[in-house]
């Protein structure tokens, strides 16, 4: 092995963690606000592969728009989960926890039944190889990881300026004091659900050409995502989230090229296990605020 | 009348925690409720900010029944409310903690000078403007948690204990800012105190709140020479 194979397992590391990351963030700005675990957040990211699908195979629309196009109606299917199903279940572990995964099974089972167990594919709409400090790297991948960071960058920059976006930070640090200072919780409920399913679906969309479409495809991811969060410590909103975020895909890329992708997964769990065993709260972990 | 609150009870965890409680804010005026630990005090303010459901009773503000409306909206109708233990936002900064304040408020001009006021009445706040809240020491997280609840241009504000914890000396600065408030910014008031002595020597009138009930109410100069009020709330042999 010599560093252009190290540079290339590092680059697809990072990319499959930005990746990651997009699912990640929103299930954890989710968690923050809502205090529920939303178990069918990977089914937002599957639908979000679906939906670029259907647009761009079916339809006929160009790629980046189907993508954009997915992120709204995703978007608009978490209003509506938030509206009618989350809201209800705010703060209530277990039930909330029920809801969510009748959720899951429910969007799973309607794909199935809406699209059959055929084959489907996106296009891939790049080609080729890019070389990077001699080494060759797929243009594909780097083009994915430079939009998820572009779209985390601008989350994290979201919650750090504009006004909706520090509300959606004082709700996840004290929600009663927030509502003190006339801070609508109904609102900041609805636009964390609306940022955590445009990313999700984003994510969706930019691996969909990498894999084949299935509709259990959510459910690893989740696993993944949620991994990410304990990594990165429950407390901490973005910064853990980031960080266990890019271990988990660098870890998983170190693994598949060196030992193997059947194990790699296996593996991935163990070395997470084993840095929770050393640091149980994760990298940035503080004692969870009530 | 301001706030009229009409013989209001409310349970908390299953005990009652009000009963049958009538209180009255002028406008203009800053109105204290002293009592023990557990007398209800918090309970009450939590109730009016929308925190608490009555189980029976009225809450009036400016004429409109806000008994039962969501907190977010009774702050945006113009009662701003100082937490017990302050309840800052941690981990923002104190010019964010500040803007948050503010949220209800749409006019940015507007927002702007606020801070500079606040800024200019709490200089400490400016110096730490880009600190987190959570560093802070104990005084200026009040001085913070006050400025906050003034960036929402409040009618009547609601401090809960802004006291407890702060030195003797910093219990003084509080009782000079609560005269600021009213008599500059004519904002109504409504404290809330365990130290009775402090609050009532800047209130313009007092009720005394003792299991969930009120005891006594009068103006403060009768409150201090009422013999049960000099026994049990300002510490005096008798």
């Amino acid at each position: 092995m010599n560093a252009q194979d190290i540079l290339a397992m590092v680059i697809n590391g990072l990319s499959s963690g930005l990746t990651l990351m997009l699912v990640a963030l929103g299930l954890t700005l989710v968690f923050g606000i809502l205090h529920i675990i939303n178990l069918a957040h990977g089914e937002l990211y599957m639908l979000g592969a679906y939906c670029v699908w259907w647009l761009s195979e079916l339809m006929g629309f160009n790629y980046w728009f189907a993508i954009v196009l997915a992120m709204i109606l995703i978007a608009f299917l978490g209003v509506l989960m938030e509206r009618y199903l989350f809201r209800r279940f705010r703060a209530i572990m277990v039930p909330s926890l029920v809801v969510s995964i009748g959720l899951m099974l429910f969007l799973q089972s309607s794909i199935l039944l809406g699209t059959g167990m055929g084959d489907k594919e996106i296009e891939p709409v790049f080609h080729g190889q890019v070389t990077f400090l001699g080494t060759s790297l797929s243009l594909g991948r780097v083009i994915i990881g430079a939009v998820a960071t572009v779209l985390v960058i601008a989350v994290i920059l979201f919650l750090k300026y504009a006004r909706p976006g520090q509300a959606i930070r004082a709700v996840a640090q004290d929600a009663e004091a927030s509502s003190l200072q006339g801070i609508s919780m109904n609102s900041v409920s609805r636009l964390t659900m609306i940022i955590g399913s445009a990313l999700a679906a984003a994510a969706g969309g930019l691996l969909g050409p990498v894999f084949h479409l299935d509709y259990m495809m959510g459910f690893p991811v989740l696993l993944k995502a949620l991994l990410a969060i304990v990594l990165g410590g429950m407390g901490s909103v973005v910064g853990g989230v980031i960080l266990g975020s890019l271990v988990i895909g660098l870890v998983h890329s170190f693994a598949t090229t060196l030992i193997g992708p059947e194990i790699a997964e296996i593996i991935l769990f163990l070395i997470i296990a084993f840095i929770l065993l050393i640091r149980p709260s994760g990298f940035f972990g503080m004692e969870l605020r009530t | 009348m301001l706030l009229h609150i009409k013989e209001l009870t409310v349970h908390y965890e299953g005990a009652e925690a009000l009963n049958n409680v009538t209180v009255e804010v002028e406008e203009g005026s800053v109105v204290t409720i002293i009592g023990a630990n557990g007398a209800g005090k918090t309970t009450l303010l939590r109730a009016i900010s929308g925190l608490e459901k009555p189980v029976s009773g009225e809450i009036w503000f400016k004429g409109d029944r806000i008994d039962g409306m969501l907190s977010e909206a009774i702050a945006r109708k113009g009662i701003g409310h100082c937490p017990e233990g302050r309840r800052l936002f941690p981990f923002m900064t104190v010019l964010e903690n500040l803007k948050m304040g503010a949220y209800s408020q749409k006019n940015r001009a507007g927002i702007e000078e606020n801070i500079h006021n606040i800024y200019k009445r709490f200089p400490i706040l400016k110096e730490r403007a880009r600190q987190k809240a959570g560093t802070l020491s104990g005084g200026e997280q009040q001085m913070l948690a006050i400025g906050r609840a003034l960036m929402g241009r409040p009618i009547l504000l609601l401090l809960d204990e802004p006291s407890l914890g702060l030195s003797p000396l910093m219990v003084n600065e509080i009782k000079n800012i609560v005269t600021t408030i009213s008599k500059e910014m004519m904002v109504s008031i409504l404290l809330i105190e365990q130290n009775s002595r402090m609050a009532l020597s800047v209130a313009d009138y007092g009720y005394v709140l003792e299991t969930g009930r009120v005891r006594l109410q009068d103006k403060p100069e009768s409150l201090m020479t009422n013999d049960h009020v000099r026994k049990a709330y300002l510490g005096e042999e008798l």
